[in-house]
């Protein structure tokens, strides 16, 4: 009995052990769309379900649940698009970005039966900032909410910060006046398409469609989400017709299954990123050739591709290849070329290398970040530097890297968008706050207060190139790629795509009978 | 007998306070703690240290500790902090569950172990004593996450006979229930019953070996007789004791299996509350795991005494 | 629970000239002598793991998942490293977690069993094993992922030494077992004290120590062996669970626990051979060490032996 569990994940990606050979071997297969013939549209997530809150989770798949049930002002598409919800239009924002002015629909209507009016908009978000889990970056911009009239709302912001919209769609969700806060943990209030039916808190949630939902009543009458703790585990729920739509899979899976004509499947650029900070507060990275070096030294094609399968798209930059701020002679200074990591070790006045530790999260979400450094450390060494790997719980690895108690650390990060990540992963210091304890810029503060006036694309390119320009020159991190959304679903299921967002957004979903 | 109970009654308080201020001062000692993992990495320090108070962080250890136990002895272990539930009510919600695992996982045990074990002892030297330990000692040499995931991969995949995991409600559905649970139960069971049926044997040839046996045997008592009566009735004793100790560690050890197999248990709540730091979570879920272990043991004492009125306890 | 297996078993002492009836029964026992072949080659690869690998157990390489064949007899990894390198190097890691382990265990099991078994009733025996069933009543999993989350899995420097995690392992699990031997010990000891010898020395006047250290021990060392070999397998197994968690033997050093882990996500795509040998090993050189502590079990206790032909 002297035996230990292994890690959730890892176990329960064992336990799917041979998945993929019941896709292509003998055995019955399962019968296109609903084989199980209950009704439900069945989506996995990989994450706890702990509570039916719409804002206070930490993994970042949950944000299924609070899609279908919630509104806000405005929201965020599969593809990454913002369009009004329970504004009539996208806001009027002034010149000096500080003021959003919006004007609501007035035919909202709450799960409790309350009509929205502005006055519900200002609570909920009074309530947001006094009561809101992740809300520390929200209040450092957001000043105040003022009513204008019963469908007219405004907010004024301390500083530009256009990215708070995208930010609604992910933390936030409208609540009728006078809500409890303490009771939305165990009952839906919001004006999303569905409502709750059944919660199992970390087994099942089902939901049902609402006939009085502003915008239509949804095609898809009723939905099913459970929680499967494994990719493997629920490639084989899958397989077996336990679930239509899977959250994730294990990497390797995804192109062999997406090429049965039983599944279909597509993977989009997520707002997460794979990079790895240095502390640059301290020895040896305190010293920019040896951040330098490092960052060389990295093939992050393999690790991306070969390794990942492509679930990782690689890039030097924060920004994808894709992307409107990608700039091709940035993402030269860090690429991959072993002599010029040995120039910097040279530069530096170590030509032989140097020791450090990168501290690695076990588990990871969205990938395992243990694989990756396992390359890392074999193309490190190629150039004479030693990278010693500190595994850690995550739990032990915020508080760590809060207190700036790590050297390097390579993982895995989700956030609103990707230009949210320049603000507030990276450099910038809002309110005093030094992210991981490293050196703050003012310089690049103010690009990216530039960058936030609003959301117009042309007009931000070239200040997002200068941040990035900044971030590249202090080689602040070794970015390794951006992390893509990907799901696989049955055959004959309508309306569904991966999300920007990466949470599933099933509110158009529907699977025929 | 009332003596005895009085007695291991005060031992087992004495040893829950042990393991009460054993995992209390664990969990205090990890580094991390609920409020970052919660926070990730959204460090605004107003919001840190509200959320340190809300959740009585603040306080000195000793003063949280005292708190936290004199609440225990009432029968309050706290309310979880990510699952806002009172841990009592999770226990009680996913208990049914571990102990059905549990159950059946001792039921296959036995179910292998006894014929084994007896047929083992009567047949020494035999072919079927060989074979017999053969599979005994390659079920308790088997590591269980290795064995979970051959058996998944065998009867869950390639020949689909049974599921690859989740749970259902026996109460609920008996057929489905029951299938959820066969692969788990061998898994668990696998190496239990190797232990036991090596236990048999054991005690079988020891008391083959008596005297009294021997003499039983000059009088002409038949050796089915001698071998189910008298050596089975009293290997019976020893026996028991190691389904006991099995079963206490079924009920604290089946965070692997639920783990591998996906099922909604208290093993992989409690391992979840640990990577989360949920400390009320896994404060309560080991005082419980350690009263459940203790009280089983107790059991087994009890009715080792019943049984056997030689032994005084 | 191997533990109780023995535990039970009353003890007497060792019939004259055991050495030499264990060699003429191992060779009547095909199964201990394959067993003693098996682990003789597991720690030859522990001893001398670069005669016997044929590729770097480190360097990934191009060749990624190569199924088994002459060339690679175990395959490839994710990585492209060698399977049967990596498995030879990691025995290394097995066999010293295992042994290590042990020794510890017992250095702080046998006293503290011994201790409680001589002199109890009372409450030097019901102080200790009082503590020893708090840690017995323990979910194993706890002690170990809390003690090695505090302590993390780098190398800590104490002064001019520097403790590899791997030493914190061997520490963590072997205090995981003292309470299993200490409670062997305790039965063995309880029995062992009523014997004649004992009153007869105590009659003489030796002192209650000297008794208990010199004579009653020794008597005890058969199920003293029996029980550490068994604990060596058990401690193979919790080295391997707790690298499969992460929390083992860091990257890229192989262990048979890690290589698992590290197979994960590969096991269901068909590619086999990174789960099954790892397993396979941890198997057979658990199943030899089992079948050893049975042997030795039945050449200890002479009742056995003599009962071996009826």
């Amino acid at each position: 009995m002297q035996r230990f569990a292994p890690n959730r994940r890892t176990a329960l990606k064992l336990a799917g052990a041979g998945a993929f050979g019941l896709a292509t071997g003998l055995g019955w297969r399962p019968a296109f769309a609903n084989p199980r013939g209950d009704g439900f549209l069945t989506a996995s997530i990989l994450g706890a379900l702990p509570h039916l809150h719409p804002w206070d989770y930490s993994n970042h798949d949950f944000g299924a649940l609070p899609i279908l049930t919630y509104s806000n002002l405005v929201y965020t598409a599969p593809d990454g698009s913002l369009h009004p919800e329970v504004a009539k239009a996208m806001p009027e924002i002034s010149a000096d970005g500080l003021v959003y002015t919006f004007d609501l629909r007035d035919d909202v209507v709450f799960a409790t039966g309350k009509k929205l009016t502005a006055e519900d908009v200002a609570y909920s978000f009074e309530l947001y900032l006094e009561r809101g889990r992740r809300r520390g970056d929200f209040r450092a911009f957001m000043e105040s909410v003022t009513i204008e009239d019963t469908y007219r709302v405004s907010f004024q912001l301390e500083r530009p910060w256009s990215g708070w919209l995208m930010y609604l769609t992910k933390y936030m969700g409208l609540l009728p006046a006078g809500t409890e806060h303490d009771s939305i943990y165990d009952t839906i209030v919001g004006s999303g398409p569905y409502m709750v039916t059944r919660f199992e808190p970390d087994v099942v949630i089902e939901l049902e469609a609402k006939s009085d939902y502003y915008m239509g009543e949804a095609l898809q009458k009723k939905i099913r989400l459970v929680r499967i703790a494994d990719g493997a585990t629920q490639l084989a729920n899958l397989q077996t017709g336990q679930v239509d739509i899977i959250g994730t899979c294990p990497p390797k899976d995804f192109a062999p299954t997406v090429a049965l004509p039983e599944y279909e499947g597509a993977m989009i650029p997520s707002a997460g990123i794979f990079y790895a900070p240095f502390n640059r507060q301290a020895a040896p990275f305190d010293n920019v050739h040896l951040r330098r070096a490092v960052a060389s030294a990295i093939d992050r094609e393999f690790i991306c591709n070969e390794l990942y399968y492509g679930v990782v798209t690689p890039s030097t930059l924060p920004a994808a290849p894709q992307e409107y701020w990608y700039d091709e002679e940035l993402a030269k200074v860090h690429a991959y070329d072993p002599d010029r990591a040995r120039f910097h070790l040279r530069e530096a006045g170590m030509p032989n290398g140097f020791r450090f530790t990168a501290t690695i999260p076990v588990p990871s979400a969205y990938i395992e970040a243990q694989e990756a450094a396992i390359i890392m450390q074999a193309n490190l060494a190629e150039v004479g530097i030693d990278m010693r790997i500190r595994q850690m719980d995550f739990s032990s690895m915020y508080a760590a890297a809060q207190n700036g108690d790590f050297e390097c650390f390579p993982h895995p990060s989700m956030q609103p968008s990707i230009e949210d990540y320049l603000l507030a992963q990276s450099y910038m210091c809002i309110a005093g706050k030094q992210y991981m304890s490293q050196p703050c810029n003012p310089a690049y503060d103010e690009v990216m207060a530039e960058v936030y006036l609003d959301n117009d694309q042309e007009r931000r390119r070239p200040l997002l190139i200068e941040a990035t320009r900044k971030l590249v020159e202090d080689c602040t991190s070794v970015w390794i790629g951006r992390l893509n959304t990907y799901h696989i679903w049955r055959t004959g299921i309508e309306n569904f795509e991966p999300s920007y967002m990466y949470a599933m957004d099933l509110r158009k979903t529907h699977q025929p009978s | 007998m009332l003596g005895f109970l009085l007695q291991r009654l005060i031992s087992l308080g004495i040893v829950l306070f042990g393991a009460s201020l054993v995992i209390f001062a664990i969990m205090r000692f990890l580094p991390g703690d609920p409020v970052l993992a919660m926070l990730g990495f959204d460090t605004d320090p107003v919001v840190v240290a509200e959320l340190r108070a809300e959740l009585g962080l603040d306080r000195p250890v000793l003063v949280q500790y005292a708190g936290w136990l004199a609440d225990a002895v009432r029968g309050d272990l706290g309310t979880s902090i990510f699952l806002r539930r009172e841990v009592v009510d999770l226990l009680a919600a996913r208990f049914p569950t571990t102990l059905a695992l549990a159950i059946a996982s001792l039921v296959v045990a036995l179910a292998v172990a006894v014929p084994a074990g007896v047929l083992s002892a009567r047949y020494k030297g035999k072919a079927l004593d060989h074979v017999s330990r053969l599979v005994g000692l390659a079920g308790v040499s088997m590591p269980n996450f290795w064995l979970g995931l051959l058996l998944i991969m065998f009867f869950g995949v390639q020949l689909r006979w049974l599921p690859v995991g989740g749970y259902v409600p026996i109460t609920q559905d008996p057929l489905a229930g029951l299938a959820h649970l066969i692969l788990p139960a061998i898994t668990l069971g696998t190496a239990y019953a190797a232990t036991i049926m090596r236990m048999l044997r054991g005690s079988m040839l020891d008391v083959l070996r008596r005297d009294y046996v021997a003499v039983a045997r000059a009088y002409g008592v038949p050796e089915r007789t001698v071998t189910w009566h008298d050596a089975f009735k009293n290997a019976m004793i020893p026996t028991l004791t190691v389904s006991g100790f099995a079963f206490g560690y079924m009920l604290a050890g089946t965070i692997i299996v639920e783990v591998i197999f996906n099922i909604p248990g208290v093993g992989r709540l409690l391992y979840e509350s640990i990577l989360t730091r949920d400390y009320p979570l896994v404060q309560g879920i080991v005082l419980f795991n350690v009263a459940l272990f203790v009280l089983v043991n107790l059991l087994v004492d009890v009715l080792y005494a019943t049984i056997d009125p030689r032994i005084k306890v | 629970m191997s533990t109780v297996v023995v535990e039970r078993q009353s003890v007497t002492q060792p019939a004259p000239k055991a050495s030499r009836r264990w060699l003429r029964q191992l060779w009547r026992d095909p199964l201990a002598l394959i067993s003693l072949v098996v682990l003789a080659v597991v720690l030859a690869a522990a001893i001398a793991p670069t005669w016997i690998a044929t590729h770097s157990h480190v360097r990934p390489s191009m060749e990624r998942l190569v199924p088994p064949s002459t060339e690679r007899l175990m395959g490839t990894d994710q990585f492209g490293r060698d399977v049967f390198s990596r498995a030879v190097v990691a025995a290394q890691v097995s066999i010293a977690v295992g042994v290590i382990t042990v020794v510890l265990a017992l250095a702080i099991g046998v006293p503290l069993g011994a201790v409680a078994g001589f002199y109890g009733p009372g409450p030097i025996d019901t102080t200790i094993m009082r503590i020893m069933d708090v840690m017995l009543a323990f979910p194993p999993i706890i002690l170990a992922i809390a003690v090695i989350a505090a302590l993390g899995t780098e190398s800590i420097e104490i002064g001019p030494f520097e403790i590899p995690h791997i030493a914190k392992l061997m520490f963590v699990i072997g205090l995981l077992y003292a309470p299993q031997v200490a409670r062997v010990v305790r039965s063995a000891v309880l029995v062992e004290k009523n014997e004649q010898y004992v009153m007869a020395e105590r009659a003489l006047g030796a002192s209650r120590p000297r008794i208990l250290f010199r004579d009653v021990l020794r008597n005890c060392i058969s199920p003293i062996s029996v029980q550490a070999t068994v604990l060596v397998a058990n401690a193979i197994i919790a080295e391997a669970s707790l690298s499969f968690l992460g929390l083992g033997i860091q990257p890229p050093q192989p262990s048979w626990g890690g290589m698992l882990a590290d197979a994960k996500t590969y096991v269901q795509s068909g590619e086999w051979w990174l789960t099954v040998f790892p397993g396979m090993l941890i198997f057979v050189t658990v199943c030899a060490l089992n079948v050893l502590g049975d042997y030795l079990r039945d050449v200890l206790d002479p009742r056995e032996a003599t009962a071996g032909a009826p």
